[in-house]
């Protein structure tokens, strides 16, 4: 199943973090909210997170949910998730 | 070495000051991100892939063990224990928080350093030979005319919103180690026939997706009239640079659209507007700039040659490190140094914060207490008495930094690529270390002789791959790596951009192509030519039919 997550870097720190269901930002991808289909509403939790200075840079990416693991589409969100490869 | 004056220290704490207003304001909601965006531009802080990353300044590359110890502290207290030096002989952290750069800026100020024109369409930070002051045949210091255009540069309210960055290299040996034709403008110091000292003025070259080799618009201009002479280049390109188009922004672009002809008409009718006038350089603050850069007090060398000659013969690995990473120095009994930043499998360009200390201590010992950066990314102890190169060389090897590599297959140019980078669209890191390990032998690879990989992540070139003996440009095909190679570029005095060789190759296989055409170079090369020689020679075809065979 694929669908997508917000991730964002947080406003203070920089840290990668992806939006929660319950509207909380984590360091970890596996606890983000994956929204198939209609990701509107995912998108007016993201931009309110940036408006209210929570976060910053806010987009959604598409990930694939295989065996209850989240995992990226992209090799650029895959290492961003992960950290650098090296 | 340059020291600040009441101005430049003035600057540079009234510009922390505005910045840790700035942070504030951002943080309360006062400043949007749009906003901030281009003031935390304005001083090296960019929003990379992962994190914050913060550029800081090396003018010309150039730094004092104490500024060195500072980049040491910074990467242990407010980063992650290393720093990245880059092309542009700057070092950049990549994992800063914002709160604290405030806190790092004023730091920096501390040792008279900072972010300034590290970013931003502005004139970056200027460049210079890494062997200045020290290489045998210098006519002069390029670093003298890299801190006066320094001077004029900084903040410079004309030429704040340029159409697109700005750079600008300076040379002052026949040999190019500045990469003068891949700059904005290239400044070649020369003598002419009546032994005066001046300039030949090269402009619009540049990498990224149209790359240039630039073209000389004068072959000598006078030293007195440098900086009206870059202002009226600057001027030009500020009126006529494409600001509609970010892929059309960069000088090269106006270069080659107006015509080398029309380029140099319109920028001598500027000169002769402002020629003569108060850019004209004052001799006593020539003077003034030229004395901070005169030769340090070297200390008796008697005998110094006949140790280290001794040495060698006592110490293979010590007489192999000599070969590549030590030259001679314009005065008998000294040495330049080059410590690598590339040992096999680690990040090129990389150092920690323990070795960024040890190699202060070393300068501060050894080396008139001063610290080069190379735009190959590598660091320089330019001022060592020969009897002491054993001693350094022993510190190095105890702190990893020992590699016998400048020049060699090993010694790459790597972009930060997608492991850091927000641009990019393939990993350049771990292609290098793969590449590094497959030729790790080391009598492989001093047989091999000199060859200049260069890698870049994208298109934007931040690798120099267009100027690569082996260039090497990271592509995104469908998701995937692919890395496309070059052959026969050189950022060196027989500037050159690279062919490209054909398809391009898999994240796995471009490991395996390298060695190919490594291979094919060392079956084809006659007496004593270098890679670059033989590809010159016979060009791209053996290298096309190794790789993907005659059909």
């Amino acid at each position: 199943m694929t669908g997508k997550v917000a991730t964002a870097n947080r406003l203070r720190e920089g840290d990668i973090v992806y939006l929660t269901k319950e509207g909380e930002w984590s360091p970890n991808l596996q606890d983000a909210w994956l929204v198939v289909g209609d990701d509107s509403e995912l998108t007016t939790s993201a931009s309110k997170a940036e408006q209210m200075r929570d976060v910053v840079a806010a987009y959604l990416i598409e990930v694939e949910c295989i065996d209850d693991k989240l995992c990226a589409l992209s090799q650029r969100e895959r290492i961003r998730a992960a950290g650098p490869t090296v | 070495m340059y020291r600040y004056d009441e101005f430049d220290r003035a600057l540079v704490l009234e510009r922390v000051e505005q910045f840790r207003g700035q942070v504030a304001r951002r943080l309360s909601g006062e400043l949007e991100e749009e906003e901030f965006k281009a003031l935390r531009l304005r001083n090296g802080l960019y929003l990379q892939l992962h994190a914050y990353m913060l550029r800081v300044a090396i003018p010309y590359g150039t730094l004092s063990s104490q500024q060195m110890r500072k980049l040491a502290h910074i990467a242990r207290v407010y980063d992650r224990d290393y720093g990245h030096f880059t092309t542009r002989q700057n070092i950049q952290y990549n994992w800063p928080k914002l709160v604290d750069v405030p806190d790092i800026l004023a730091e920096l100020a501390e040792v008279e350093m900072h972010a300034i024109q590290t970013s931003g369409n502005c004139i970056r930070n200027v460049t210079a030979d890494h062997f200045a002051g020290v290489a045998a045949d210098e006519i002069e210091d390029p670093r003298v005319y890299a801190e006066i255009v320094r001077q004029w540069s900084t903040l410079h309210p004309e030429f704040s919103f340029l159409p697109r960055k700005f750079k600008i290299a300076v040379n002052g040996t026949a040999q190019d180690r500045a990469a003068l034709r891949v700059h904005d403008i290239g400044l070649q110091i020369r003598r002419n026939s009546a032994g005066k000292i001046g300039f030949e003025v090269m402009v619009g070259g540049g990498q990224g997706r149209t790359p240039y080799i630039a073209p000389t618009i004068r072959e000598f201009l006078p030293k007195q009239h440098l900086l009206s002479y870059l202002e009226a280049i600057l001027r030009v390109y500020n009126q006529l640079g494409r600001r509609d188009n970010l892929y059309k922004a960069r000088i090269k672009i106006l270069v080659a659209s107006t015509g080398v002809e029309n380029f140099t008409k319109l920028v001598e009718e500027e000169w002769a507007e402002i020629k003569g006038g108060e850019l004209t350089l004052p001799e006593d603050e020539h003077r003034r700039i030229l004395d901070y850069f005169s030769p340090p007090q070297y200390q008796d060398s008697n005998g110094a040659s006949k140790t280290f000659e001794t040495h060698k013969t006592w110490n293979l690995d010590f007489s192999r490190w000599c070969k590549t990473n030590v030259v001679s120095h314009k005065r008998p009994g000294f040495s330049i140094i080059t410590i690598s930043l590339k040992p096999i499998g680690s990040a090129p360009g990389d150092a920690s914060a323990d070795q960024m200390d040890v190699i202060a201590g070393l300068a501060e010992k050894f080396s008139h207490d001063e610290i080069r950066v190379t735009h190959e990314q590598n660091l320089v102890l330019a001022h060592v008495c020969q009897s002491d190169i054993y001693e350094v060389w022993e510190a190095l090897e105890n702190a990893a930094l020992s590699t016998p590599n400048i020049g060699l297959i090993s010694d790459m140019i790597t972009c930060p690529g997608l492991d850091y980078c927000n641009l990019a669209n393939a990993r350049s890191i771990p292609v290098a270390q793969n590449i590094a390990k497959k030729f790790e032998d080391l009598d492989r690879q001093h047989d091999i002789g000199e060859l200049k990989i260069k890698i870049s992540g994208c298109i934007n070139a931040c690798g120099h791959h267009h100027v690569g003996h082996i260039g090497i440009l990271g592509v995104d095909k469908r998701g995937e790596e692919f890395y496309q190679i070059t052959l026969g570029g050189s950022g060196a005095e027989d500037a050159a951009l690279g062919d490209i060789v054909g398809r391009a190759f898999g994240y796995d296989e471009v490991t395996g192509a390298i060695e190919t055409i490594v291979d094919t170079y060392v079956t084809e090369r006659r007496n004593g030519e270098r890679f670059l020689d033989t590809y010159r020679r016979v060009g791209l075809g053996p290298f096309k039919e190794a790789l993907y065979g005659t059909a």
